[in-house]
């Protein structure tokens, strides 16, 4: 291998190492995610107290099933099926609080909202408690608010599963 | 189906796959007619862009005919002939009520991944890797298209197939990049590329009033279109400098806009482009912006930039010399929903027949082969239209 051929390599490699934490950065961080949604704050509310809308917005990565009154039960599609017990806390209608049942848990989907300007719709911010449920953190968090605006907005969230593939790559 | 599928860079196929289903009650299925290469799709197969999977079916500029129907579809019939644009809208947000369609907040599946890229998602795309959706292409018997009465436009009987083709992507690409540039009549015009983009760029600036239009290219053929389009020519291999032919061209002042047509994978002549080469290769850079750098630098004071090709990472981009020329910088994926039904008028009248880009006439089956011709020029390919 000549200079030229190594100093490629080399930075090829670097270039791996520093695509590998941005992909990382973009999957495990949990941050603040927030999103403009072109309807007014009591329907954009009313989504996120509806087990069946809910379901229907996260129904890529997770499923949500009523678990009685104000409660549900969330069932991650990944890292062998992770479930998510939470009551449904509404804050006036400024916050909706996803919180834990398990009072020494400290998991908890906090969704605050306000009046967009400019006749924009609603504002909504979610802030994610960690450690758990540590999945719906960073892209997860921001996936949940994109899909609830476009059922919102058009009555169905983008989806490409059973794309057509010449493999069996996950889509 | 058949599909001409993306295993890795420089590593196509015809395969068979799945067919397309109704996913959401939007959604329509269209049989595919025509479907076409774009330089665009180049950068993937060369490894500039990353995002594809093994497998993905791409393409994304096509027309065809509406198969079958969503529930929730109130216009679009089956059986009619439809072209559709690249980018995916929904009609329904912020931005497609702007007719910002292809900056549309609610059509990529996969906005997650994209977002660290550009800070905001754009619109989904057909065939163009995940982090732009994901969406399987159009290089395929049938495609799957989301808000199928938002995105598919009947096609009418005076349109050939082969016309509507272009009007998916290539014509409201370069119609845009003229649009972007606020002609007034008589102003002079300077486009550089003479692909399709560049060609269908450089005729839209004569419709939307430009005096003067100059494409600017290497190869002969595509000169001798830009030519019949009603454009003036610079061969840039076969003179000293654009910038002195330019200022001659136009008494000094220089284009008062200037339509960049190429993209990350420019070629131009000397030291810049053993330059940017190096770079490139060595992933220091994803982009050769030769011809960028030289459109900012022709164009007239308080002119507009208007920048049609596609980039990632861009070495040395000229900002003082935008900033100091008081430049307006202009860009965007194509809005098509805004501009097809217009295109259409223009056909009847006889001011515009994008068939004149197709010079290869395939079937999908030779797609590998469409894709060889496309990426290196050869025998006078500026488009193949593959039917499949």
């Amino acid at each position: 291998m000549n200079v030229v051929d190594t100093a490629k390599e080399q930075v090829k490699h670097l270039v791996e190492v520093v695509t590998d934490k941005v992909t990382d950065a973009a999957t495990t961080q949990s941050r603040i995610q927030a999103i403009t949604i072109g309807r007014p704050r009591a329907d954009v509310i009313r989504l996120f107290q509806d087990a069946e809308l809910l379901a229907e917005v996260v129904g890529d990565f997770a499923e949500v099933h009523s678990g009685g009154e104000g409660r549900l039960r969330w069932t991650f599609l990944f890292d062998g099926g992770v479930a998510w017990d939470c009551v449904i806390v509404v804050e006036d209608d400024i916050r909706v609080r996803f919180v834990d049942v398990n009072p020494e848990r400290t998991a908890e989907l906090t969704l605050d909202f306000r009046d967009a300007p400019q006749d924009r719709g609603t504002e909504v911010t979610a802030r994610v408690s960690s450690p758990a449920p540590g999945t719906l953190t960073g892209p997860l968090a921001y996936k949940m608010l994109y899909r609830a605006r476009a059922v919102l907005l058009t009555g169905e969230a983008p989806t490409i599963k059973d794309n057509p593939s010449a493999r069996d790559s996950q889509r | 189906m058949r599909a001409l599928v993306w295993n890795g860079v420089n590593d196509l196929a015809v395969e068979t796959v799945d067919d397309p289903k109704i996913l959401n009650p939007h959604d329509v299925i269209v049989q595919v007619k025509l479907t076409t290469t774009c330089g665009s799709d180049l950068h993937f197969i060369d490894g500039y862009i990353p995002g594809m999977r093994a497998g993905d079916v791409f393409g994304h500029e096509f027309m065809g005919e509406i198969v079958e129907v969503g529930r929730d579809i109130s216009k679009t019939q089956v059986g009619t002939r439809v072209v559709v644009p690249s980018f995916i809208a929904c009609n329904s947000c912020w931005y497609c009520d702007h007719d910002l369609y292809s900056l549309c907040d609610t059509t990529n599946p996969n906005a997650e991944l994209q977002r660290p890229i550009l800070g905001s998602p754009t619109a989904g795309i057909y065939g163009y890797t995940h982090p732009f959706g994901g969406y399987a292409g159009s290089h395929a018997q049938y495609i799957r298209v989301p808000f199928g009465d938002v995105n598919c436009f009947a096609i009418p009987d005076f349109v050939t197939d082969e016309q509507a083709l272009f009007m998916s992507d290539a014509v409201p690409t370069g119609y845009m990049g003229a649009d972007f540039c606020d002609i007034a009549g008589g102003d002079t015009v300077a486009v550089w590329g003479a692909g399709a983009v560049g060609l269908m760029a450089a005729r839209s600036a004569l419709l939307n009033g430009a005096g003067r239009v100059i494409s600017i290219d290497r190869i002969p053929e595509r000169l001798t279109l830009a030519d019949q389009f009603g454009a003036e020519t610079i061969n840039y291999e076969e003179v000293d400098s654009v910038q002195e032919v330019l200022g001659e061209m136009t008494g000094g002042r220089g284009p008062d806009a200037v339509i960049e047509a190429v993209g990350m994978e420019g070629h131009s002549t000397g030291v810049q482009q053993v330059y940017d080469r190096a770079k490139q290769v060595l992933r220091l850079e994803t982009d050769r912006a030769a011809p960028l750098r030289e459109a900012i630098l022709a164009c007239r004071k308080g002119g507009v930039v208007s920048v049609l090709g596609d980039y990632g990472v861009t070495d040395k981009f000229p900002m003082g010399v935008l900033m100091n020329k008081g430049l307006t910088l202009r860009t965007a994926q194509q809005h098509g929903q805004r501009y097809i039904p217009q295109f259409f008028d223009y056909v009847q009248q006889g001011d515009l027949d994008p068939s004149l880009l197709i010079t290869h006439d395939l079937s999908l089956e030779e797609g590998v082969r469409a894709y060889d011709l496309f990426k290196n020029k050869s025998d006078g390919c500026i488009r193949v239209a593959l039917r499949p």
